[in-house]
């Protein structure tokens, strides 16, 4: 492999699986890569743990404000606060992930509350009966696909129950969330303004959502972000959509991804279930390695505040640099045999939930629970399930994602009640 | 009192309850200990998980990263694997139930 040959900017880059050999070849003969761009200045790749630690700790140096997903210039942030020309450009400068203390923190404040681990824990008996009714309703057919059916279906029960969106429009919800992640992905694309479509009727059943609420609060995060204050002033229609966005599309599309391919990574290594099912005390530690294997979002990026070296190399104010997280947890000088897969690997100091600072992963209590309780389920309900038949994935540089993986398993009859 | 900075109120957090501040451009947890208010930074000083996330429980906090324990009434490291002690900053409730911290 050349340098010349690695393009991240390329679409495909991980449709037939995360070129693995492509950031070890970084890690090994590029850990800060300035990577070019046809029509930019190029964007600055970091593959190696403890350079991605270190930027991601380090918000002062490295902010958030310029927007932290897409790896050409800025697409927004500076660009639109000039005026920015469509409604979901003109929103992002406002959502939480792109921003940095102290309004990061006070906006995030809100939220951190219901997202704690004692809160979190709370929920195990609910998200262990909706993760049951998920199975029981697919074991009788001997077979379905696991993403749709199986996958996407837990996180996106638990988080429309925490954003308080009622269960017959949960759907709406993954449909919008589909179209706004998979935007380069053929099959949710339907058309180039697809994902301009979905965040305005996002947007728009966010609000008729806030105005019932206003109406009738409920214990609920739309309730909790109505009745919210910063800075002495309440949020504006604009903040309120985008932060129902971005907790929709985040509580789902990652750890919907993280338990497809955390099953995936079971079916390839059948001796690491079957280890699993013989000593469930494993299932934290699985559940971690899961976590880094996986490592649903594959990077984030940041834009340099200020002139820095890295490794030897000048990074300079305005520069982008992005974090691949996808690579950080596959370092040899962090993770003993990296590339192996074993629900016993401790110690685990992943970066599937960020490298520490402001914008660490704000469900990571809930998404470690959702993966928890349904391997643990799968476990007892389904032992024997395999692999049916090719797995598609979706085609992004961004999201490790599958979108189709069919599954069989022995039919079993379930009784009323989830009993049998 | 003047290099006091008010930062919340105290029912902002209920008992047993943590909440978020920003405190002179730091995150800084506050923490209701059975009626006692405690601040300490956010930040778990093994890989900056954040604390305000974790588990309270009596006077420790649990971090959500790797689960690494402070006593929140001095900072101190109980449980690895953080080593190093949290900063923690002086708290004074006055009459008004306002929530005033000291920077350490």
């Amino acid at each position: 492999m050349r340098l010349a040959d690695v393009n991240l900017l390329n679409l495909d880059l991980a449709v037939n699986g995360v070129p693995h050999d492509l950031f070890r070849f970084l890690r090994a003969e590029a850990p800060v890569y300035r990577h070019p761009e046809p029509d930019g200045p190029g964007f600055w790749v970091l593959t190696r743990y403890h350079d991605i630690q270190a930027v991601s700790q380090d918000w002062a140096t490295y902010s958030s404000a310029h927007g932290v997903v897409g790896l050409g210039p800025s697409e927004y942030g500076a660009g639109s606060q000039n005026g920015g020309d469509s409604p979901a450009a003109g929103g992002a400068e406002l959502m939480m992930l792109n921003m940095d203390p102290p309004r990061h923190t006070k906006l995030r404040n809100l939220v951190n509350k219901g997202f704690t681990m004692a809160r979190i824990n709370r929920l195990e008996p609910a998200i262990r009966k909706a993760a049951a009714e998920i199975l029981d309703s697919v074991a009788p057919k001997g077979g379905c696909d696991f993403v749709t059916e199986v996958a996407a279906e837990l996180p996106l029960r638990v988080i429309a129950e925490l954003i308080g969106i009622p269960d017959e429009d949960r759907h709406r919800v993954f449909d919008w969330s589909n179209r706004l992640v998979g935007n380069a992905d053929p099959e949710f694309q339907v058309a180039p303004e697809a994902s301009m479509q979905a965040s305005m009727e996002m947007f728009a059943y966010a609000e008729q959502l806030a105005t019932q609420r206003r109406r009738e609060p409920r214990d609920d995060l739309v309730s909790v972000l109505m009745d919210a204050e910063v800075d002495g002033e309440k949020l504006t229609t604009m903040e309120f959509d985008v932060f129902f966005m971005l907790l929709a599309v985040a509580g789902n599309e990652t750890t919907r991804n993280l338990i497809s391919g955390g099953m995936l990574a079971f079916f390839e290594h059948p001796d690491q279930w079957a280890r699993l099912r013989s000593d469930r005390s494993l299932l934290p530690s699985a559940v971690e390695e899961m976590l880094r294997w996986v490592t649903p979002v594959m990077y984030f990026r940041r834009a340099a505040t200020g002139d820095r070296e890295i490794r030897g190399h000048q990074i300079r104010k305005g520069d982008s640099v992005t974090m691949w997280y996808i690579s950080g947890n596959r370092d040899e000088e962090v993770f003993a045999d990296p590339d192996r897969f074993d629900v016993g690997r401790s110690p685990n100091l992943h970066l599937a939930f960020g490298g520490g600072g402001p914008h660490n992963c704000l469900g990571l209590n809930l998404a470690r629970l959702e993966i928890r309780v349904m391997f643990e389920e799968l476990i007892e309900r389904m032992p024997d399930i395999e692999l049916a038949g090719p797995v598609q994935r979706l085609r992004s540089n961004f999201i490790n994602g599958i979108k189709h993986m069919p599954v069989k398993f022995a039919p079993r009859r379930v009784a009323a009640q989830g009993v049998g | 009192m003047s290099d006091f900075v008010k930062v919340a109120d105290l029912a902002d957090v209920p008992p047993g309850e943590m909440t978020l501040v920003d405190f002179q451009g730091e995150e800084v947890v506050l923490a209701n200990v059975n009626g006692t208010i405690y601040a300490f930074s956010d930040a778990c000083t093994h890989m900056a998980g954040r604390l305000s996330q974790g588990l309270l429980e009596d006077t420790i906090v649990t971090c959500p990263f790797h689960a690494g324990r402070f006593d929140v009434t001095s900072g101190e490291a109980v449980s690895p694997p953080p080593k190093e002690r949290l900063t923690v900053y002086r708290v004074h409730v006055n009459d008004g139930g306002e929530i005033h911290l000291l920077a350490p």
